[in-house]
């Protein structure tokens, strides 16, 4: 049971610490490494939870497809040094909205911590790809759909924005 | 001894992550990973949910949330790379053609 606090602490620092990057580094492609480190570690934790398949999945679509989505649009854009300085606040906006984050944080925090949830246990082929797809093809069969067609109308909509021609200025 | 409240403050920590890096930047690419941040934390929540009470509902929720993901991630950046051509730029400071021209600083 230690192993899997050791390994829970281990995990959630990993996260913790390339979320960080994610938000202050500079260069985008920096923030999008950091990112993928932060969704390996949530992989990792999913598998913790029992969540093998789902951490698989995180992996594969997030990890992979999103991702490189992400670095290839950086890549295209190929920002330049001047483009990537922020603009916009100044140190004090900049330090009350870092205290609002953390308030946030703080009352998220004790907001969720406060309830006692009982734990419950686990069936037999808990988080199997056999028990995920029977729920998925026979509860959830028409959000399982509607994804479908949410995917469909995404794969659309960004082949026409993609195609459309701009009058040059 | 792990428990849910563990897994709970951690998903807590990196949805205001999240929500920092999509008001503090001002860079577009910067903001969508912000946000992938934060759906990645409620994901997080929803899984050890799922594993608290012993029922496949929150992994599915979260099968739904990468689905989504994926579809966001597809348009967004395609706006990007649109606003991109047009304005050659992604700081979201660059895009106030919207606002009321009286106060415009």
């Amino acid at each position: 049971m230690n192993g899997f606090l050791i390994l829970f602490y281990f995990l959630a620092a990993l996260a913790v610490i390339s979320a960080t990057g994610v938000i202050s580094l500079r260069h985008p492609v920096h923030c999008a490494l950091s990112l993928v480190v932060t969704l390996i570690a949530l992989a990792g934790l999913y598998v913790t939870l029992q969540a093998d398949f789902l951490g698989i999945v995180q992996v594969l679509t997030y990890a992979g497809a999103i991702l490189v989505l992400f670095i290839f649009i950086i890549m295209l854009l190929n920002l330049q040094d001047d483009e990537l300085k922020e603009r916009g606040y100044g140190a004090a906006a900049k330090a009350l909205l870092a205290a609002v984050s953390l308030g946030l944080f703080l009352s998220l925090g004790y907001l969720v911590t406060r309830p006692h949830f009982p734990i419950s246990a686990l069936p037999e082929d808990f988080g199997s790809i056999h028990s995920l797809g029977k729920a998925l093809f026979t509860s959830y069969v028409i959000p399982f759909e509607l994804a479908g067609i949410l995917l469909t109308v995404a794969l659309i909509g960004a082949v026409l924005l993609a195609k459309r021609r701009l009058e040059l200025k | 001894m792990i428990t849910l409240n563990h897994y709970l403050v951690l998903s807590a920590a990196l949805f205001v992550m999240g929500f920092a890096g999509v008001v503090l930047r001002r860079n577009a690419l910067v903001i969508f990973m912000s946000i992938e941040l934060m759906l990645n934390a409620v994901n997080l929540s929803f899984v050890a949910f799922s594993r608290q009470f012993g029922n496949l509902d929150g992994q599915l929720a979260s099968f739904f949330v990468i689905v989504l993901a994926a579809a966001e991630a597809a348009i967004g950046l395609a706006i990007i790379v649109l606003v991109f051509r047009r304005r050659a730029t992604v700081q979201t400071t660059a895009l106030n053609t919207l606002r009321d021209a009286t106060n415009a600083s």
